[in-house]
C-alpha cells in the first residue's frame, strides 16, 4: 500500500472542501472502506449516531480511494455505519473520550446485491386543487411585514401583484376579492385590497373557474377567477380607512376617503369623494344603470329605457375630459351586506353624487347645402347642477343545493338643471333644460343544475323609466316660421315619457362531454313606451300662448317580442365553427292621437362565425351576420319635437323594419411577446334598408325627419403594426385606418348621395430602457372628407411626448407634452400645447404618499378644433381650466 | 508508434468510462412546478450508475401553443393574458458527476423567437443537509427527513437508506440514501418517486449522457445571465407596445427564473 498517501491527499481535500461542519472541531474519525478483495468503495456513506443508532448525528461519503473523514464534535458513545450500493450494511460502535478523539476505523464490506426489484411508489401531492378552488393558509406565507392584503397576497405562490394592486393569476386578473363570501367591490377591489389590513385574514381562497352564478360551473365557458378572503375571528368587527387630500393653487381641492368594516354578518364601506379638478368620481351614469341588470352575463331588458329626447352635452374632445370640465364634484356611497343565514345574503347600496360643472365653448358652422349657405355663430357657457341618487338592494338564496335564486332591485334618481346664456349670430338669450329621471329595475334568476352538463335558467326582469323634460329658450330664433306668433318671445318644450318593460326568459345548456356547447333560449318580451311632447310659444307682451298643429305628440306603444334561439359551438383540430340562429315574433300597436296601427310579423336573424389557427403566430377569425332592427318610440313620434335652440325632429310614424348584413375579417400574426405583432381587421357592412335623414336647412331652423332608404355600403380596414427594435431597445408602431360610406339622404327637399372618406395614420416610438429614464412620443394625422354637392374637408394632426424618470423606487416624476393643430375647410387653428407633471414620492409604502401634480403648466386657456358633417364645416373652441399645482398627502389609517 | 499508443490510450478510457456508465438502478419521479395556480406535472426518469447520475424528462407530445388575449376591463384598463409555452426537442436533464464533481444541465431558452439549447456546466454544489429524526415510509422504503436550503429554496428531502447512494431528484444529491421525495417551502417544487428499479436491466444499458461538442457549453454564471436578459427582453417588449400611459408589470424578474431563485455568485449584490 505504498501508493496510499499520494492518494489519500485529493480524498482529504474533497472532504474538507465538501464537509463544511468538518472545521469546528478537531476530533474525528477517519478510515477507508474496501469490499471482501481490499479494493476501495467509492461513494459509500459513513454515518455517525449515537450509540442506539436512532438520531444521525454526521455523516460523510467515501471518495474515489474509498477514504472518509467524519468530524466528532463531543465525547460519548456512537456508532458508524456504512453502506453502499451492492454491499451489506455494517455498523461499529465507539467511544470518544473527549471532543478531540481520532479514530480510525477501516471497514471491510461484502457483496450482498441489492435486488428491490421493481417497486411502484405511491406519491402524495402538496398542492392539490379540488374542485377549482386552492386555501392558502395566511399564516403559512406570512413574513411579518405585511400590513394590508396586498401585501400578504404578493407572498402567496402563484398571485402577482402589480405596482397598481392589479392582482393576476398566470397573466390573468382576478374578477374580484371577496370577504368571507360577500363581494362587496366588485372590479373595484382594490380598494379592499390596499385598505384592509393583512392580519385580519386568516385563510386565502382561489377560486378558479368562477362562475357568476354557481350552478353554471362547469357548463358555461368561464376562465374566471376570483378570490375569497376568510377572515381572523378576531378582527372581523374593526373600521378600517384610508384618506387622500390635495389642495393646490388656484383654489383647486381633491379629497378622497374610504372606511370599512367587515364582520362576520353584517360588512360595511363607506366612500367619499370631493374635487374641482374635473375628475368625475361617479363615472358614467349609464354604467351605473346597466350595473343595475343581470349578475354576470348580459341579460335580457338591458337596453330598454326612456331616452330623452333632448341631449345637450357637448361633443367629446380629443383631449382628456378633465381640461374642459369645470366642476364641484361631491360623491358619498355606502355599502352594506347583511348575511341573515349562511343560504341567504342581502346587499344594499345607496350613493349620493351632487356635482356643478361649468363648461364654455363658442362654434362657427358653416353651412353649405345645394340651395343656402350660411354661417352660424354660436357661444356657450353652459351651468349644470345636478344631483343623483341610487339605491340597490340585492337578494341571494340558495334554496336547495341545486336550485338557487338572486333577485337585485335597483332605483335611480337623477335631477339635472341645466342653464346656458346662448349667444346666436350676435343675439343673446338663455336657454334652460331640466330633466328629471326615474327609474325602477328589479331583475331576477333562478337557476336549477339538472345533472353536471345541464342546466337550466329563468330570468325575470321588470323595468319602470320615466324621464320628463322641461326645455325653454328665451327668445324663438325661428319665430317667421309660425306666422301667428310674431311676436313670441318665448319657446317651450315638454317632454313626458315613460316605459314599463317586463321580459321573461328561459336558457337551457348543455354542455355535451366532447365539450362542444349547445343553448336553447326561449323569451318573451313586453315593453309599454307613452310619449307626449308638447311645444309651445309663448307672448309675454300679449301673454299668449300658441300651440302650433303637428308639434305635438302624444303616443302610446307597445311592442311585444317573443324569441327563440339556438346556438351551437364545435371545435376541430385548429379550427373552431359557431352558429346561432334567432327566429323573433313580434307585434307592435302604435296608438297617436290620430290613429291606431298593428303591426305583426317575423323574422330570422342567422350569424355564422368561423376561426382558424393553422400555427402559433397566426390566427385567421371570420364573422357573417344578417341582423334586422325596428324602429322603437323614439324614431316613430310622427310630429315635430324642439331639440334645441335652432334644432326640431319629428319621428317615421309607422313601424318599420331594417336589415344589415356584416362580414368581419381579422388577422392576427405574432403575439405581444415576438418582436413583430400585426393585426389586419377588415370589415363590410350593407344595410339593405336603413334609416336616413330628411333635412330642412335654414339659418335659424333645422328639421330633421327620418326617411327609409334601400342600400347603404360601409367598409374599412385597419392596420396595427408593432416592432421591437433589439438594436434600440423601442418599439415602433405603426397604425393605419380607413373607411369608407355611401349613402343617400334629403335636404331641402332634393336627395342627394353622400360620400365620406376617413383616414388616419399614426406612428409611435417607445423605449424600453433599463435605466431611471424612459421615453414614449407619437404623431397622429388623421384626414376626413365628405363628398355631397361640394366636398368638405377636414384634417388634424396630434403628437405627444412622455417622459418618465424613476429616480429610485421610492420616487418618480412623469412629464407630459401634447400639441394639437386641426385644418378645415377654410380656417386653420393654431397649435395648442398642453404640459402637465407628476413627482410622487413613497415616505412609507402603503401607509404615506406625497404627490406633486402640476396640470395645464403651458396655461393654455383655448382648445380650438375644426370638424365636418355633410351640410357643415365647424370650428369651436373649448375654455379649458387653467394652469394650477396641486400638492396632495396620501394616508392609511 | 506513437497513434498506437493513442488507441490503446483512448481503448482503456473507454472501458473505464463503460463501467462507471453502466445503469446500476433507475427511478421514475415526476416533478411538480406550482408556479402558478395550475401545477405542471412531468415525468422524469433517473438513471443511476457507479458514480453519475442522469435526471431526463420523459418528453411527452405537447398541443399547446402561445395563446394571446385582451379584455377590456374598463375605459383605461385591460386585462392582458398570455402565455408561450416554450415546445423544443431538446428535453430537460441534470448530470451529476460524483467524481468529477461536476453538474452538466441541459436548458432551453426562447431567445430571439427561437429555441436555443445549450449544455451548463457547474461546479458540484454543496448542499448542507440537516438530517432530523423523523421518519416516514414511502413505497415501504423507511424514509428520514432531512433539510436544506439551495439556491432561495428551503428543501425538504426523504431519503432512504435502504438505497445507500447519494443522489436523488434534478440537482438534489448528498445524503446518505437516495432521495425518494422532496418538496419545498412555498409548495412551488415538487419531486416524488414513482417507480424505483433496482437492479436495473432494462433497455438502456449506459447512461444516456449528454454528449459532448453537440451543443454550445455554458458556465451558470453566463445560462443565468442569458436567461434574465430573455425575461427582461420581454418585459421590455411588451411594455413597448403598450398604448400612451398604460404599463406592464411583470412578477420580479427572480421569479421568472424557474426553480432556482437566487445563485451563489450573485450573493455580493
Amino acid at each position: 500500500m505504498t501508493g496510499d498517501f499520494p492518494w489519500r491527499l485529493p480524498g482529504v481535500a474533497w472532504l474538507l472542501l465538501h464537509c463544511t461542519f468538518l472545521c469546528a472541531a478537531q476530533g474525528r474519525i477517519d478510515g477507508k472502506v474496501t469490499d471482501d478483495k481490499g479494493a476501495p468503495i467509492p461513494f459509500c456513506s459513513a454515518v455517525l449516531s449515537d450509540s442506539s443508532g436512532t438520531s444521525i448525528l454526521k455523516y460523510a461519503m467515501t471518495d474515489t480511494a474509498g477514504y472518509y473523514r467524519v468530524p466528532i464534535e463531543n465525547a460519548g458513545r456512537f456508532r458508524i455505519t456504512f453502506s453502499a450500493l451492492g454491499f451489506s450494511e455494517r455498523s461499529f460502535h465507539l467511544t470518544a473520550h473527549n471532543a478531540d478523539t481520532i479514530i480510525e476505523i477501516n471497514a471491510k464490506l461484502t457483496t450482498q446485491p441489492l435486488q428491490l426489484g421493481e417497486v411502484i411508489v405511491e406519491a402524495r401531492k402538496p398542492v392539490v386543487v379540488r374542485n377549482d378552488t386552492v386555501i392558502f393558509d395566511a399564516d403559512s406565507f406570512r413574513q411579518g411585514n405585511e400590513e394590508v392584503v396586498e401585501d400578504l397576497l404578493k407572498k402567496i405562490p402563484g398571485l402577482d401583484v402589480d405596482e397598481e394592486g392589479t392582482i393576476r393569476v398566470a397573466g390573468k386578473e382576478v374578477e374580484k376579492v371577496m370577504v368571507e363570501g360577500s363581494d362587496f367591490f366588485e372590479k373595484g377591489y382594490k380598494v379592499l385590497t390596499k385598505n384592509m389590513p393583512a392580519y385580519a385574514v386568516d385563510q386565502v381562497e382561489l377560486l378558479q373557474h368562477y362562475a357568476e352564478n354557481k350552478l353554471l360551473k362547469g357548463i358555461e365557458d368561464s376562465d374566471k377567477l376570483a378570490l375569497n378572503l376568510k377572515l381572523d375571528e378576531e378582527v372581523k368587527n374593526q373600521w378600517v380607512a384610508n384618506v387622500k387630500a390635495g389642495y393646490g393653487t388656484d383654489r383647486r381641492h381633491s379629497a378622497n376617503a374610504n372606511a370599512f368594516s367587515v364582520g362576520p354578518g353584517n360588512k360595511y364601506y363607506f366612500l367619499a369623494d370631493a374635487n374641482n379638478i374635473g375628475h368625475e368620481a361617479f363615472g358614467d351614469r349609464d354604467a351605473h344603470i346597466q350595473g343595475a341588470g343581470g349578475f354576470g352575463n348580459t341579460t335580457i331588458g338591458d337596453d330598454n329605457r326612456a331616452e330623452p329626447l333632448i341631449s345637450l352635452n357637448p361633443s367629446e374632445l380629443d383631449i382628456e375630459r378633465t381640461r374642459t370640465n369645470f366642476n364641484n364634484e361631491k360623491l358619498l356611497s355606502t355599502n352594506a351586506i347583511f348575511t341573515p343565514n349562511d343560504k341567504t345574503t342581502i346587499k344594499a347600496t345607496a350613493l349620493f353624487n351632487s356635482d356643478a360643472q361649468m363648461r364654455f365653448n363658442s362654434l362657427t358652422e358653416e353651412y353649405r347645402v345645394a340651395d343656402a349657405a350660411f354661417t352660424n355663430r354660436v357661444a356657450n357657457a353652459w351651468r349644470n347642477r345636478s344631483t343623483d341618487l341610487i339605491g340597490k338592494l340585492e337578494l341571494s338564496k340558495e334554496s336547495t343545493s341545486d336550485r338557487t335564486f338572486r333577485s337585485r332591485t335597483a332605483f335611480h334618481y337623477l335631477q339635472d338643471d341645466r342653464e346656458n346664456a346662448l349667444h346666436f349670430n350676435e343675439e343673446m338669450t338663455e336657454e334652460a333644460l331640466k330633466t328629471k329621471f326615474t327609474r325602477f329595475d328589479h331583475y331576477f334568476t333562478i337557476t336549477k343544475r339538472l345533472t353536471e352538463s345541464t342546466v337550466y335558467l329563468v330570468n325575470g326582469r321588470y323595468i319602470y323609466d320615466a324621464r320628463p323634460q322641461d326645455y325653454t329658450v328665451d327668445r324663438v330664433f325661428f319665430s317667421d316660421y309660425f306666422i301667428e306668433s310674431e311676436a313670441a318671445d318665448r319657446a317651450v318644450q315638454a317632454n313626458r315619457s315613460t316605459m314599463h318593460y317586463g321580459g321573461l326568459e328561459a336558457i337551457f345548456m348543455k354542455r355535451r362531454r366532447s365539450g362542444n356547447l349547445i343553448e336553447f333560449r326561449i323569451a318573451n318580451e313586453l315593453s309599454d313606451d307613452r310619449l307626449s311632447t308638447m311645444f309651445s310659444v309663448h307672448d309675454s307682451t300679449s301673454e299668449s300662448i300658441y300651440s302650433p298643429e303637428g308639434y305635438q305628440n302624444k303616443m302610446h306603444y307597445l311592442l311585444n317580442n317573443s324569441s327563440l334561439s339556438a346556438k351551437y359551438q364545435k371545435g376541430f383540430r385548429r379550427s373552431r365553427v359557431f352558429g346561432q340562429m334567432k327566429v323573433h315574433f313580434l307585434y307592435n300597436q302604435m296608438r297617436s292621437s290620430e290613429n291606431i296601427t298593428n303591426v305583426s310579423m317575423a323574422y330570422i336573424v342567422p350569424s355564422i362565425g368561423w376561426s382558424w389557427t393553422p400555427n402559433n403566430a397566426n390566427s385567421l377569425t371570420a364573422n357573417l351576420v344578417y341582423n334586422t332592427n325596428t324602429t322603437d318610440v323614439l324614431t316613430v313620434y310622427n310630429n315635430w319635437v324642439m331639440t334645441g335652440f335652432r334644432t326640431m325632429r319629428r319621428g317615421t310614424g309607422a313601424f318599420t323594419r331594417f336589415n344589415t348584413s356584416t362580414a368581419v375579417i381579422n388577422f392576427r400574426h405574432g403575439s405581444w411577446a415576438t418582436p413583430m405583432l400585426m393585426n389586419i381587421m377588415v370589415f363590410y357592412m350593407h344595410g339593405h334598408k336603413f334609416l336616413s335623414t330628411s333635412t330642412t336647412l335654414r339659418q335659424e331652423l333645422a328639421q330633421t325627419a327620418p326617411i327609409i332608404r334601400n342600400g347603404r355600403a360601409m367598409g374599412g380596414v385597419s392596420l396595427e403594426l408593432d416592432r421591437f427594435i433589439s438594436a434600440l431597445s423601442c418599439n415602433a408602431k405603426l397604425e393605419a385606418t380607413g373607411s369608407l360610406q355611401q349613402y343617400d339622404d334629403v335636404v331641402n327637399d332634393a336627395m342627394r348621395s353622400v360620400q365620406t372618406t376617413n383616414a388616419t395614420l399614426g406612428v409611435e416610438l417607445r423605449s424600453a430602457f433599463r435605466g431611471f429614464f424612459n421615453g414614449h412620443a407619437g404623431l397622429e394625422w388623421s384626414f376626413d372628407r365628405i363628398e355631397t354637392a361640394g366636398v368638405f374637408y377636414n384634417a388634424s394632426q396630434t403628437g405627444f411626448l412622455d417622459v418618465i424618470f424613476r429616480l429610485s423606487t421610492k420616487a418618480d416624476i412623469v412629464g407630459k407634452v401634447e400639441g394639437y393643430r386641426y385644418r378645415g375647410d377654410a380656417v386653420e387653428t393654431t397649435t395648442r400645447y398642453f404640459a402637465d407633471v407628476d413627482a410622487k414620492y413613497t415616505v412609507k409604502p402603503n401607509k404615506l404618499t406625497f404627490t406633486l401634480s402640476g396640470k395645464n403648466l403651458a396655461n393654455t386657456t383655448v382648445f380650438r378644433t375644426t370638424s365636418v358633417s355633410d351640410i357643415s364645416a365647424s370650428t369651436s373652441g373649448y375654455r379649458l381650466i387653467p394652469r394650477y399645482v396641486m400638492f396632495s398627502v396620501e394616508y392609511r389609517f | 508508434m506513437k497513434s498506437l499508443f493513442l488507441a490503446f490510450l483512448l481503448s482503456s478510457a473507454v472501458m473505464t468510462y463503460g463501467q462507471q456508465d453502466v445503469v446500476i438502478g433507475k427511478v421514475d419521479y415526476v416533478r411538480t412546478l406550482a408556479f402558478s395556480d395550475d401545477p405542471v406535472d412531468i415525468p422524469f426518469e433517473l438513471f443511476i450508475s457507479q458514480s453519475k447520475s442522469v435526471f431526463a424528462e420523459v418528453v411527452q407530445p405537447s398541443e399547446s401553443g402561445d395563446t394571446m388575449k385582451i379584455t377590456p376591463v374598463s375605459d383605461n384598463e385591460m386585462i392582458m393574458t398570455f402565455t408561450i409555452n416554450l415546445k423544443t426537442d431538446d428535453p430537460l436533464m441534470t448530470e451529476i458527476d460524483l467524481t468529477k464533481k461536476q453538474v452538466r444541465s441541459r436548458e432551453t431558452i426562447f431567445q430571439k423567437g427561437k429555441n436555443k439549447s445549450m449544455i451548463v456546466t457547474e461546479d458540484l454544489p454543496v448542499l448542507n443537509w440537516k438530517i432530523f429524526s423523523e421518519y416516514r415510509t414511502i413505497g415501504g422504503f423507511e424514509c428520514q427527513k432531512a433539510t436544506c436550503d439551495f439556491r432561495g429554496r428551503t428543501y425538504t428531502a426523504w431519503f432512504t437508506r435502504k438505497i445507500p447512494i447519494p443522489v436523488g431528484p434534478w440537482k438534489l444529491h448528498g445524503l446518505p440514501g437516495l432521495i425518494l421525495e422532496a418538496s419545498e417551502s412555498k409548495n412551488q417544487v415538487f419531486f416524488a418517486a414513482v417507480k424505483v428499479i433496482f437492479p436495473y436491466d432494462g433497455d438502456q444499458k449506459s447512461l444516456p449522457l449528454l454528449s459532448d461538442g453537440e451543443l454550445p457549453e455554458v458556465s451558470l454564471e453566463e445560462y443565468v445571465a442569458m436567461q434574465d436578459d430573455v425575461a427582461k427582453h420581454y418585459v421590455d417588449m411588451i411594455n413597448s407596445k403598450l398604448p400612451r400611459g398604460a404599463t406592464f408589470t411583470p412578477t420580479k424578474i427572480s421569479e421568472t427564473r424557474g426553480i432556482e431563485l437566487t445563485y451563489e455568485f450573485e450573493k455580493d449584490q
